[in-house]
């Protein structure tokens, strides 16, 4: 039986974005043909708010679903139960709670969402920490919300050395700060769908994409089960 | 009861860990790391488990401890019987005290802290200064 790829949006700080990149990703797997079973954990349920206010405004995205998941006993029986194509992605509360437990003990792939500054990452450090008591590899720090000026400042160079100095794993990708994003939140859908600028679009989805490349990149363990990605559709 | 298999086989050897094995293991990795995990519920000791105590054969029955009582030791009388629980007796008042019939008036307390609110002193102050003006009043009058 294919083993569906898991991959964890997770951290234990708050507020870095976790929900957001998780619906992206999603989003960019979905633009490919491929269907994408979200699992909220975090009470706040936020991918779950999403989802509701997407059918609302009628603009469900295709091949995404988004199922509640709140507790660890919760999460562990439908870890049992995934289907057999597809992916599965989870988007974890920003705290570190037994549910992380199973993420970290579970997920394929733990992809760690932070602001570009020494400050976030010094707390995103300890939860890397945490998941090498489960793995060796698979978890991976992203810079996420990076203004495309902030690249040249101090603070987001010593971030980066912040990262190289303590041996943190991570993403070359990191997500640019885009309004688009914050649409796509609120009841857009997918920015495959998202009636804005085509060049933005463009160039909001290859950002997500060089990610999601990356995150299948971690998953070439799992490449016999790993389904054939159909060509984005620009 | 669900059965995870750890993503890396060099940590946990490829072999199927329990939901509590799991969470056990993410309690040991936030100590490691001095965090705190936020909601957990950490499992109840099982009895079963525990080593019984060993169990005493009834002996003789003990006597009974004294109750202690505000009378010398040497007159005290050991009665037999249970060890009394609750508050301790009240004294028994004291007969010799001298009891003096005052009566607060509460329109002279309320004077005197009028007058020390007025004169921003203490009311102490006040009524040092009072007493002093009585009894120097009262030796003048015997001194004439």
């Amino acid at each position: 039986m294919a083993q569906v790829p898991i991959v964890a949006f997770a951290t234990s700080k708050g507020g870095s974005g976790k929900t957001t990149s998780c619906i992206l990703v999603a989003g960019e797997i979905a633009a490919r043909g491929e269907r994408v079973l979200i699992l909220d954990t975090d009470p706040q349920q936020s991918a779950v708010k999403w989802f509701n206010r997407c059918r609302a405004a009628n603009r469900l995205p295709e091949r995404i679903e988004v199922v509640s998941c709140l507790g660890e006993a919760a999460l562990a029986e439908r870890l049992k139960a995934l289907p057999d194509d597809g992916f599965v992605l989870i988007d974890v509360q920003g705290i570190l709670s037994p549910v992380m437990a199973i993420v970290a003990a579970r997920a394929h792939v733990v992809a760690v969402p932070s602001r570009a500054s020494q400050l976030d990452l010094e707390e995103a450090l300890p939860f890397v920490q945490y998941t090498a008591h489960f793995r060796s590899g698979g978890v991976r720090v992203f810079l996420n919300e990076v203004e495309g000026i902030a690249r040249t400042t101090q603070v987001f160079k010593d971030a980066v050395a912040y990262l190289q100095d303590n041996k943190i794993p991570y993403f070359r990708t990191m997500l640019q700060q885009r309004p688009m994003y914050r649409a796509i939140t609120n009841d857009k859908g997918m920015l495959e769908t998202l009636g804005a600028d085509p060049e933005s679009v463009l160039k909001a989805r290859a950002n997500v994409a060089a990610l999601m490349g990356e995150i299948l990149d971690l998953l070439s363990p799992l490449r016999n089960s790993l389904p054939r990605f159909q060509p984005a559709k620009a | 009861m669900s059965k995870f298999m750890l993503p890396d086989p060099a940590l946990g050897g490829g072999k199927e860990l329990s939901l509590d094995e799991i969470l056990a293991r993410g309690r040991e990795a936030a100590a490691a790391t001095g965090q705190i995990i936020t909601g957990d519920k950490p499992p109840a000791p099982q009895l079963s488990t525990l080593a019984p105590e060993p169990v005493k054969a009834p002996s003789a029955p003990v006597p009974p401890e004294p109750v202690r009582s505000s009378k010398a030791a040497g007159a005290e009388t050991s009665a037999p019987g249970p060890k009394k629980m609750g508050r301790p007796p009240r004294p028994k008042p004291d007969e010799k005290r001298e009891k003096w019939g005052v009566q607060l008036r509460t329109d002279f307390i309320l004077g005197v802290r009028r007058i020390a609110l007025d004169r921003r002193v203490s009311p102490f102050d006040v009524l040092e200064e009072a007493v002093g003006a009585y009894l120097q009043n009262r030796s003048t009058k015997r001194e004439s």
